[in-house]
């Protein structure tokens, strides 16, 4: 139990030329997944072919930006943003990902393909506390309705900075 | 031919093994070492197999990127050695060139849409594929200064079209008002010109009728004169019938003693009484005459004082009418004069008028020269035939070789055959405007 708790407060960090790259299937089962990713989150190939993508996601993330992940692929756009991730032994690390469709030599989306970068520790400074704001709102509502709640929440958030969320994660990246 | 050696190889053991079975000395040992032989080949091929998949898959992986599909990827090659190094190698290899295609791809859609939010971001990616990435990056930056640059010049650009052509609007309107104000400053000279006619034979009209007038008033001082002079001879002669009324009297006197004396002297004095009597009705009808003529002379002293009166008054009156016509000489000649001042102001101003119709006419040149090089330079097409026909027909008007329009001209001609360049083309056309405007 000790040992556990312990490891959960493990934080493993990216170097800045650290690329993580997963690509997954239309249903986020990963396909593959480079060194990088094994090294940093502990897992062997075998472990996370044909794993949803899920498999690594960590409580602290928000269900409304995983849906709103999903949104913004199924209209064919790319997404960028800070997720935090377990690792094999429950440690956790942060990136900054990109996730975009691929497309195959006809032009239809086959699959999907993720880039993770060192984020900018001031960003995740500045997000933790707006994802934490956005699970307890979403355990104020039920399942179906939570996601719903905490992106209103974000989208009312980045209305009164008056950024899109793209221009808000570039600029905290940047920062 | 090498699998065949191969295969006749790898059965050379088991040949022995049936000689010796044959020859009756199978051993142990033989046997022995016969299965570790075989069981060391399987695991060998079994080997070999794998790899031979892991070298497949890889080789499918890169024909697909050499196809065009950079997201393949060879993957289950855990523990295979050589191929699955190389296999990896070839996965990172792809992960890096993948993730800068898109990078480059995601970043460009959106520049095609104007959107120049999206850097590529060029984190993580090694060497070449980062600087690359940068480089894009200022590129993206240097077309939206670019673009807005752009825009930018679009707006200005609108902006001078609109101005030309109002200008150019202007610049007709004026010339044609300027025009139409020479016509009339033509027409204001006929009328000063007819006006200094008219003054000069009024005032002719005049001076002699000024001159009439004061031979008539130095005519009625000549009849003043005489009336005075008739006056005088007239109280010499009441001076005179006074004088003859006087002897009358006392010639009547006379005779009244002399008719006494002759009645003294009764009939002796007869006859001298009769003289006496005649004596008095004589000096009697002399003094009655004196009297008549007196009184004719006074009448006629009347009419002479009644002509004098009359002569003064029209003297009065001539002279004043002298004064008012030399002023009247006066005011024609004022009139004449300054109908000259103003018909010679008026063929100043329609000399301005002239050579401002003159500049403007060529102002309205230049900026069709302008527009046609304009035109040249925006439809790219150098031997457009509509800006050709315009040109020769500007050609025409630009006047003799050292008008400013005449070299303007010629150098848009040139440019438009692509005999000089646009840069050249701008410093010639800046020292053409820098000449002609001193
Ligand atoms: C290419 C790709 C990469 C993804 N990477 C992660 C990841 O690193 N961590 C994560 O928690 N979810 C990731 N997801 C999202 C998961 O598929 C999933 O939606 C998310 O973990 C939420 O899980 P849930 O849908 O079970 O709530 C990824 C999805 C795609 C398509």
């Amino acid at each position: 139990m000790l040992a556990k708790s312990l490891s959960d407060l493990t934080e493993v960090f990216l170097n800045t030329d650290d690329l993580i790259i997963s690509k997954t299937d239309l249903k986020g089962r990963i396909t593959y997944a480079n060194r990088t990713f094994m090294r940093i989150a502990g897992f062997d190939e075998e472990d996370l072919l044909h794993q949803p993508h899920n498999m690594i996601r960590h409580p602290d993330m928000p269900k409304g930006i995983f849906k709103f992940l999903w949104q913004e692929l199924r209209q064919g756009h790319e997404f960028f943003g800070f997720v935090k991730n377990y690792t094999a032994d429950h440690g956790f690390y942060w990136v900054f990902a990109n996730i975009t469709p691929d497309f195959d030599a006809a032009g239809h989306v086959q699959g999907y393909f993720s880039v993770r970068r060192r984020p900018s520790s001031d960003a995740i400074k500045t997000i933790e506390p707006i994802y934490q704001k956005m699970i307890d709102i979403e355990h104020r509502y039920s399942r179906a309705n939570a996601c719903t709640h905490s992106l209103a929440f974000l989208e009312q958030l980045l209305e009164s900075q008056q950024v899109s969320y793209e221009r808000f994660v570039m600029q905290l990246q940047a920062s | 031919m090498a699998h065949l050696v191969f295969i006749l190889c790898s059965l050379i053991p088991s040949l022995l093994l049936v000689i010796s079975l044959i020859w009756g000395d199978f051993t142990v040992e033989l046997g022995a070492m016969v299965i570790f032989f075989y069981a060391t080949l399987i695991w060998y091929l079994r080997r070999n197999k794998r790899n031979r998949k892991t070298l497949e898959s890889l080789s499918q992986v890169l024909n697909h990127a050499a196809s065009g599909e950079l997201h393949h990827r060879a993957t289950h090659t855990r523990g295979y050695g050589v191929a699955a190094e190389l296999a990896w190698a070839v996965n990172e290899l792809l992960d890096v060139v993948e993730t800068y295609f898109k990078e480059v791809k995601l970043c460009f859609v959106r520049v095609n849409r104007q959107d120049f939010s999206r850097e590529a971001k060029s984190t993580g990616l090694p060497g070449d594929f980062s600087e690359s990435l940068k480089s894009i990056n200022q590129a993206i930056l240097a077309i939206k200064e670019n673009l807005d640059f752009t825009e930018q010049n679009a707006l200005t650009s609108q902006i001078h079209d609109i101005n030309l052509q109002s200008l150019r609007k202007d610049l007709l309107q004026s010339e044609s008002d300027i025009r139409s104000i020479q016509n009339d400053i033509t027409d204001v000279d006929c009328i000063a010109k007819e006006n200094s006619k008219v003054a000069k034979s009024s005032s002719g009209a005049i001076r002699k009728m000024s001159e009439n007038l004061h031979q008539s008033t130095e005519q009625i001082k000549q009849l003043q004169k005489q009336a005075e002079s008739l006056n005088n001879v007239s109280d010499e002669v009441a001076r005179a019938l006074n004088l003859i009324s006087d002897i009358a009297d006392q010639t009547n006197l006379l005779a009244l003693n002399a008719s006494v004396e002759a009645a003294r002297a009764g009939q002796s004095g007869r006859g001298f009484a009769v003289v006496a009597d005649e004596v008095k009705k004589l000096s009697n009808r002399t003094k009655d005459t004196a009297t008549e003529v007196y009184s004719a002379l006074s009448a006629l002293n009347e009419q002479v004082a009644a002509i004098s009166d009359a002569t003064q008054s029209s003297n009065a009156l001539s002279l004043a009418v002298t004064d008012q016509l030399d002023d009247f000489l006066q005011l024609f000649h004022a009139l004449e004069t300054s109908s000259v001042q103003t018909s010679e102001k008026v063929i100043f101003v329609a000399g301005h008028a002239e050579s401002a119709v003159e500049r403007i006419a060529q102002v309205i040149l230049k900026q069709n020269i302008y527009a046609c090089l304009e035109e040249i330079i925006t439809s790219g097409d150098k031997e457009g035939q509509p800006v050709d026909v315009r040109l020769t027909g500007i050609q025409s008007k630009a006047g003799k070789p050292d008008d400013p329009c005449f070299e303007l001209v010629r150098l848009v001609d040139m440019y438009r055959r692509g005999e000089c360049a646009g840069d050249q083309l701008i410093l010639s056309l800046k020292a053409v405007e820098q000449n002609s405007a001193c």
